[in-house]
């Protein structure tokens, strides 16, 4: 009697809990707050669609309301890395563009076939050109570009062959002999040599694409040559060890930290920081509460303005003019024992003429990208308006 | 709405199970009729309306065939029977193929008439072919005539099928549409089908969908052959996946709700020849053009030239039936030829072999052969297609493999359980352990599986914005 009812109750096991989960999960959803932002994706998300005939007639409701039922999928979060582990468990080794690597972090793939050759032709023409008036109205000495190559180059070893990379070095090769022919051979800073001979060291950011306040020490070695400061006429400070960058939102890997680390001059030095020509006057190359906003990166130089003064007092009597993307953030710091004045401009964001800003009495100048965003910004143009 | 969704999942598909499981049972078609409406009008607001007005016409249409068979009157029943046919072929020609032949005759005659571009209605292809069946077989007596709307409204728009199939001829359920059982142990089998058609979607095809996309964006003049292969490989398996996992839904759903749909896959990647691979392929297609085109045409039984000829012409519209586009044409005839080949020498070759080296070199031929289909299946410019063709063969660089070696390291495990999971391996395992498992070990592995689907479902929506970046 009994078995005969157990036989019967046990095929109710796979139908209850099929459609309890259907039921949970929908009950679950409709109970969880929406969130009107995500952190991690930096984006806002689908909120409820309004429920009009017109947007019912043209679909436009149906879609919304999918795309608004799983951007507020409860723990959203935690389903997207949840699929991450899925792919690594599967060997996968690459999740939106990125590499995952045991110990090295992950690292941002640049590829070939992402590259616009045409771009980069006139990229790399609009430079030449640009160092070359630069250096007839300031000398060979006082012009300097540097591009920085990516950790996908620095940590090429780390990273299978075939996954078709750009290759950064020997773009740097090709343009360091261009300039080598117009007899200009000390215009390229070498700074992927610099960065290569430290390469095992934490040159790049774990979750970001950018290079640490380390790694830009290494370029700056590269960049001021035998004159350079050593890394103890500097003191750091880790403002924050929990920082997950741009890479880890590619990826959808949140489980790495970096720390976001500051240095300063040992020699004491005051200092005068202008945003965008009085927008925000402030004393200091950091923005620190902006280290546990959302986006912590910008405590450098508090983020990409379109053109930043800062003066240091020094009593050089050097100026630097540096046309640059946000590589040169966490660069200016090495730099205040030799300027007086350090400018940059951003040229997505500035819309004034680079060559008559030079024209203000700047001793020297620099232009300093990651590679790959030169070779593929948009705006490279306006060197020479 | 798609069944591969969080609203299908976890709204739409919730809610309708409930409704009918406490529904009383006289009010179930109806039921079903109303929920695959919403299904429908979800996906296409406006077309739920052509739809309505196919059930309307081929209800009315299979009344009169009936009528005027009582009455003895067999010219107005095939009167009425082409007329529905036609209104069928009507809008399918249409809505489907209208914009395809008038591009053709502009392009071919310099005609200027204006160019139609309409947005295919979903699942219009499989509708139509459903309510011809119908009358049809009302036709030749082989299904009795729905006087029931509503239960007929339901047959046309059943929510399991109706978008990518299978193609469920209505004497396939007619027995089913008045009384059917509702057991737990139906609703048992239906949950583990339905969920493991859904994991064949959302694991396995998508993830073969990313690695084809990828190697799709390769421009075509510098392709590696052992990349194409690849591609051929990545492909071949989404579209298995794809398609048999909707199958797979779709028959799931069906056994929940007490149906009993037909199958549609047969592992056909175990085939040896290319004969057989179609006879495993989605199989309720090939059923119904045997049924209502190539039986009707003679088939076989008119002699050689004649069935020689009604392949061809059964296969050029089984290709044009896949998508309006000349390359889907290319596709049928391609393996009208491979099909009249074995017909005719390839299969007799083959049986004189021994059987086990036959068996061996007619499944290496048929999947070899039915990839290099997919080729055409995929690229709509037919240069393109020719030119992937000519790269697998070395028309190119054999070597710089890395780029394929880099690739098949992402994706290898996958590969290896897709290549498994496409033959009978897993239904033979799953046989032999049936003893071992209980309901708790198959709850468990639902759970599972629907946890990693949801996982899925929720990334693909994964977007980060980060423009802001530099």
């Amino acid at each position: 009697m009994k078995k005969g009812y157990l036989q019967k109750i046990r095929h109710w096991i796979v139908p209850v809990v099929f459609l309890g989960m259907l039921i949970g999960g929908g009950v679950w959803q409709s109970f969880t707050p929406d969130r009107d932002y995500s952190v991690y994706e930096r984006r806002l998300l689908q909120q409820r669609p309004a429920l009009t005939v017109a947007h019912i007639l043209d679909a436009s409701y149906m879609s919304d309301y999918e795309a608004y039922l799983t951007d507020q999928f409860p723990m959203r979060d935690h389903w997207i890395t949840m699929k991450t582990y899925a792919g690594l468990l599967l060997g996968q080794r690459e999740f939106g563009g990125v590499y995952i690597t045991e110990n090295d972090g992950l690292i941002e793939l640049h590829r070939m076939s992402e590259m616009d050759d045409g771009r980069i032709e006139s990229n790399t023409g609009t430079l030449v050109s640009f160092a070359e008036e630069m250096i007839g109205r300031l000398g060979t000495d006082h012009v300097r570009v540097m591009l920085v190559p990516t950790a996908d180059c620095i940590k090429k070893n780390k990273i299978p062959d075939g996954a078709g990379l750009f290759d950064q070095s020997a773009y740097l090769q090709k343009l360091h002999e261009t300039f080598a022919q117009m007899s200009y051979g000390g215009v390229l800073v070498p700074v992927e040599a610099a960065l290569m001979t430290h390469a095992g060291e934490a040159v790049y950011y774990k979750t970001d694409h950018h290079w640490t306040m380390l790694g830009a020490y290494y370029g700056y070695t590269a960049y001021a040559g035998e004159h350079a400061k050593t890394l103890d006429d500097f003191s750091f400070r880790v403002i924050t060890d929990c920082f997950t960058g741009t890479v880890a939102a590619k990826c959808g890997m949140y489980r790495m930290k970096d720390e976001i680390v500051l240095a300063y001059p040992k020699k004491e030095q005051e200092y005068l920081v202008n945003h965008n020509e009085g927008a925000r006057i402030n004393n200091s190359l950091y923005e620190e509460d902006k280290a546990y906003g959302d986006d912590p990166y910008a405590v450098y130089l508090g983020g990409n303005d379109a053109i930043v003064t800062v003066e240091t007092g020094c009593g050089t009597g050097r100026s630097l003019l540096i046309v640059r993307d946000s590589y040169a953030n966490c660069f200016v710091p090495y730099l205040t024992q030799e300027y007086e004045k350090i400018t940059l401009i951003d040229l997505r964001y500035y819309n004034g003429s680079v060559t008559k800003l030079v024209g203000e009495g700047y001793t020297d100048i620099l232009v300093l990208y990651n590679l790959p965003n030169f070779l593929s910004d948009r705006q490279v143009y306006k060197l020479l308006r | 709405m798609v069944f591969a969704g969080i609203t299908f999942l976890y709204r739409f598909l919730p809610i309708t199970l409930i409704a009918y499981f406490v529904c009383p049972k006289q009010f179930r078609n109806g039921l079903l009729f109303l929920a695959s409406l919403i299904f429908y009008a979800w996906g296409e607001p406006i077309y739920v309306l052509l739809m309505l007005f196919s059930t309307v016409s081929d209800y009315w249409h299979g009344r009169m065939i009936d009528q005027r068979k009582q009455a003895g009157d067999i010219h107005g029943a095939r009167r009425f029977l082409i007329s529905s046919i036609v209104i069928n072929l009507l809008l399918l020609g249409f809505f489907k193929y209208a914009g395809w032949i008038i591009g053709m005759l502009n392009r071919g005659f310099h005609l200027g008439i204006p160019e139609l571009s309409l947005a295919l209605p979903l699942g219009i292809s499989f509708y139509t072919f459903q309510t011809m069946s119908y009358s049809i077989d009302v036709y030749r007596g082989e299904a009795r005539v729905q006087k029931n709307i509503i239960d007929f409204g339901m047959f046309v728009t059943m929510f399991p099928q109706l978008i990518a199939g299978p193609i469920v001829r209505y004497a396939d359920i007619e027995e089913r549409m008045k009384n059917r059982p509702l057991t737990v142990c139906q609703v048992e089998q239906g949950v583990v089908r339905f969920t493991i058609g859904l994991a064949k979607k959302v694991l396995l095809a998508n993830e073969f969908g990313k690695l084809w996309d990828r190697i799709q964006t390769v421009d075509v003049s510098v392709l590696p052959a052992s990349m194409g292969w690849l591609g051929i490989l990545a492909y071949g398996l989404q579209i298995y996946y794809d398609f048999s996992g909707y199958s797979d839904m779709a028959i799931g759903l069906g056994t929940i709700f007490g149906f009993s749909f037909p199958e549609n896959f047969r592992y056909p990647y175990e085939s040896v020849s290319i004969s057989e691979f179609f006879r495993r392929w989605h199989m309720t297609l090939q059923k119904w053009f045997a049924e209502y085109v190539y039986y009707p045409l003679g088939g076989n039984r008119k002699g050689l030239k004649r069935q020689v000829l009604n392949i061809a012409v059964v296969w050029a519209l089984t290709g044009i039936w896949h998508g309006a586009s000349g390359n889907f044409l290319v596709w049928g005839l391609y393996f009208a030829a491979w099909l009249i080949l074995e017909k005719l020498w390839l299969l007799k070759i083959f049986e004189k072999l021994p059987m086990k080296i036959g068996r061996f070199l007619g499944h290496i031929y048929t999947l070899v052969f039915v990839g290099i289909g997919w080729v055409f299946f995929t690229h709509t410019d037919l240069r393109e297609a020719f030119g992937y063709i000519g790269r697998l063969f070395g028309n190119g660089n054999f070597a710089s493999g890395a780029e394929t070696i880099y690739w098949l390291r992402e994706y290898a495990v996958l590969l290896i359980i897709g290549v498994v999971g496409a033959t009978s391996l897993p239904m033979k395992l799953a046989k032999t352990t049936e003893k071992y498992r209980n309901e708790i070990i198959n709850a468990i592995f639902v759970a599972f599986l629907m946890l990693v689907c949801t996982a899925f479902l929720v990334d693909a929506s994964y977007n980060p914005f980060l423009y802001f970046r530099f």
